[in-house]
């Protein structure tokens, strides 16, 4: 065996290793919390090795929704996070074509501050808030939440819609223009179809700060009514016990959503949707 | 069918840029007019403005007779062809090429025999349900152009809409777009880089440059009666050639010691100039192989390029190094690197004022 060769199978060899590592990694925790949800009792650790274990049951399933408000919080977070998605994608859609189409004074201003605002951790920003929404009298609301998220989500959403706008030629908006559309029925009806993969980023984006977040939250929704489902779940955390199996079936069903609309939107982030317009 | 009528537009950009100074046109009613320029002379800005793309700083821009300057785009009656297509890459052709007739809520049965009868024109019609990415350049400028079409509009614009073009195809199209002048009779307005595309095309040319008209003038007067240096350079394939020198009573003596002897009737234009600079323009097919050594120029060739049914030769004069070309019949042609005596039909030079550059 000539030493190029072995140093090719070596080199796969490693790349391959390297992979399933990083895969254990990222699937140990799920399958995790799988087996955590299945077991009776509240058992967090076992030392057995089984996939499923030999004594699975779905008892923490039925107490979640029976014995527990978990239904309610996950109507709370729905109506919070598509608040959310809603509100960034009509504000980043529009504000991301306005700083992509025109030039007027304070646009390079206004777009690095909106990028200077990523570089705050959100915690620095809690108290800040937190203040403004008393002043404002938004604590233990769900407008106050979808405030938060939605300013917290916006600066990224914005530079996303505004770098894809800018990767669409103008020239097809002008012959729209010209064809019979005004300046927002050429954004709406060409430019708007066009920018779906940018769109659903932002709504992922949008989405995802609202439905997974707890910080926030738990500062702001104080009335368990109000709770969102990252505080239903610490709720089952108490200072003697906590009750693992209805948190591990609990994040399981959270997580559902999310990869269900990942699934169900990964066709439109396939992007090059302008390919064909243009020269070429 | 409309006149588009241009008043001393002027469009200065922000910063101060001045793109057009002061341009007064005055197309008629089914005419098709070209303007011509290298970039940054100020074509395509004048196109953007008629068409309500680009706001007009200064000026009165007419269409039909009424004063469009403020009207938006899509109340102008005007279509344009976009030098990229510019076709709505989600829509499939039909449905480009019906976009503007369902925003003016034409009856369906009405758009469809539009979008039909345009496809067939233009030989498009087994492409109606494909997406533009799957159609070829020049299936895609057939689009561009049935869009066009089928709105019927007052006045067609055309931003150098061959230029992505290879050039087969852009032979191709420029014979189409002539023949669907002379069928639908629209006034047409087409901006292009290209002068044989402006002298083929034209029935009258706008030569530009540096935001300034040169000359408007149909495509046989613009190449045989050129008003300025420029305009001789620009029209014509290959371009004119400028000769420095000094006419005397006899003729004219380029500056490497060229003497050309002047027929009468230049010799009587250019008698206030005796003793003065002038620039000698010579249009390469001006000149011939062969003639008696003491007339004409002794050049060496540097360069032969065969074409076929011509050939080019290139040479340099020897004093400034000014490079030029001779356009000559085939059966002519010497080989690079040899010295061959050339004929210049002096009857057809043109002199040009070296300051003013302005045509004697």
């Amino acid at each position: 065996m000539d030493q190029q060769r072995l140093t090719r199978i070596l080199a796969t060899a490693t790349t391959h290793i390297l992979l399933v590592l990083f895969a254990v990694f990222a699937v140990f925790p799920i399958w995790q919390i799988v087996n955590i949800s299945l077991r009776p009792g509240d058992q967090l650790l076992s030392s057995t090795l089984e996939l499923i274990p030999s004594n699975a049951t779905l008892e923490n399933y039925e107490r979640l929704f029976t014995e527990t408000e978990f239904l309610r919080w996950i109507g709370n977070s729905v109506f919070v996070a598509f608040a959310v998605t809603a509100t960034g994608v009509v504000l980043a859609s529009t504000a991301g074509y306005g700083f992509s189409r025109f030039r007027f004074t304070g646009r390079n201003f206004g777009l690095l501050t909106l990028l200077t605002t990523q570089m705050f951790p959100a915690t620095m920003l809690l108290l800040p808030m937190y203040i403004m929404l008393i002043t404002l009298g938004l604590i233990n609301t769900f407008l106050g939440v979808i405030i938060v998220y939605s300013a917290t989500a916006l600066p990224f959403c914005i530079w996303t819609m505004k770098g894809y706008y800018d990767t669409i030629p103008v020239s097809l908006e002008e012959a729209a223009r010209i064809d019979g559309c005004g300046r927002f029925q050429a954004f709406s009806r060409i430019i708007l179809p066009l920018a779906a993969p940018a769109l659903v980023i932002t709504a992922l984006f949008s989405f995802m700060t609202a439905w997974s977040e707890y910080i926030v939250a738990a500062q702001i929704l104080q009335d368990s009514q109000l709770w969102t489902l990252p505080l239903g779940l610490k709720s089952f955390e108490a200072s003697m016990s906590t009750q693992w199996g209805l948190y591990g079936s609990a994040s399981l069903i959270v997580m559902v959503p999310v990869v269900l609309l990942f699934l169900a939107l990964s066709r439109w982030l396939v992007s090059g949707l302008t390919l064909g317009s243009v020269k070429g | 069918m409309a006149a588009v009528q241009l008043e001393n537009v002027r469009k200065v950009f922000e910063g101060g840029q001045v793109a057009v100074h002061g341009l007064t046109l005055d197309v008629k009613e089914g005419e098709l007019i070209v303007l011509v320029g290298p970039s940054g002379c100020g074509k395509s800005t004048s196109l953007r403005m008629i068409a309500g793309l680009e706001e007009v700083t200064e000026g009165i821009i007419r269409i039909d007779g009424k004063v469009v300057n403020d009207t938006p785009p899509k109340d102008r009656d005007i279509a344009m062809v976009f030098q990229n297509y510019a076709l709505y890459p989600h829509l499939t052709v039909y449905d480009n090429m019906a976009f503007g007739l369902r925003l003016r809520k034409v009856p369906r049965t009405e758009i469809d025999r539009e979008v039909r009868s345009a496809a067939e024109l233009l030989g498009i019609e087994t492409l109606l349900d494909r997406k533009p990415k799957a159609l070829s350049g020049g299936q895609r400028q057939r689009v561009a152009l049935g869009r066009a079409i089928v709105r019927k509009p007052k006045v067609f614009l055309f931003d150098e809409p061959l230029s992505n073009l290879d050039a087969k195809l852009r032979v191709q199209m420029r014979t189409e777009i002539a023949r669907l002048h002379k069928r639908l009779k629209t006034t047409m307005i087409y901006v292009t880089h290209d002068q044989t595309e402006a002298m083929t095309l034209g029935n009258r040319i706008v030569v530009m440059k540096d935001g300034h008209v040169q000359q408007i003038d149909n495509p046989m007067i613009l190449y045989n009666r050129p008003t300025n240096k420029f305009v001789a350079g620009f029209i014509g394939s290959p371009a004119m050639n400028f000769l420095l020198g000094t006419v005397d009573r006899r003729g004219f003596r380029e500056e490497s010691g060229i003497f050309l002897s002047l027929p009468p009737r230049h010799k009587k234009r250019l008698t206030k100039y005796v003793g003065k600079k002038v620039i000698l323009g010579i249009r390469p097919e001006d000149f011939w192989v062969g003639g008696p050594r003491n007339r004409g120029i002794r050049v060496q060739v540097e360069v032969v390029e065969p074409m076929g049914n011509e050939t080019y030769l290139y040479f340099s004069t020897a004093k400034n190094g000014a490079h030029h070309v001779a356009r000559i019949t085939a059966s002519e042609t010497p080989a690079a690197g040899s010295t061959v005596n050339l004929q210049v039909d002096m009857t057809k030079a043109h002199f040009f004022d070296p300051e003013t550059e302005l045509a004697l």
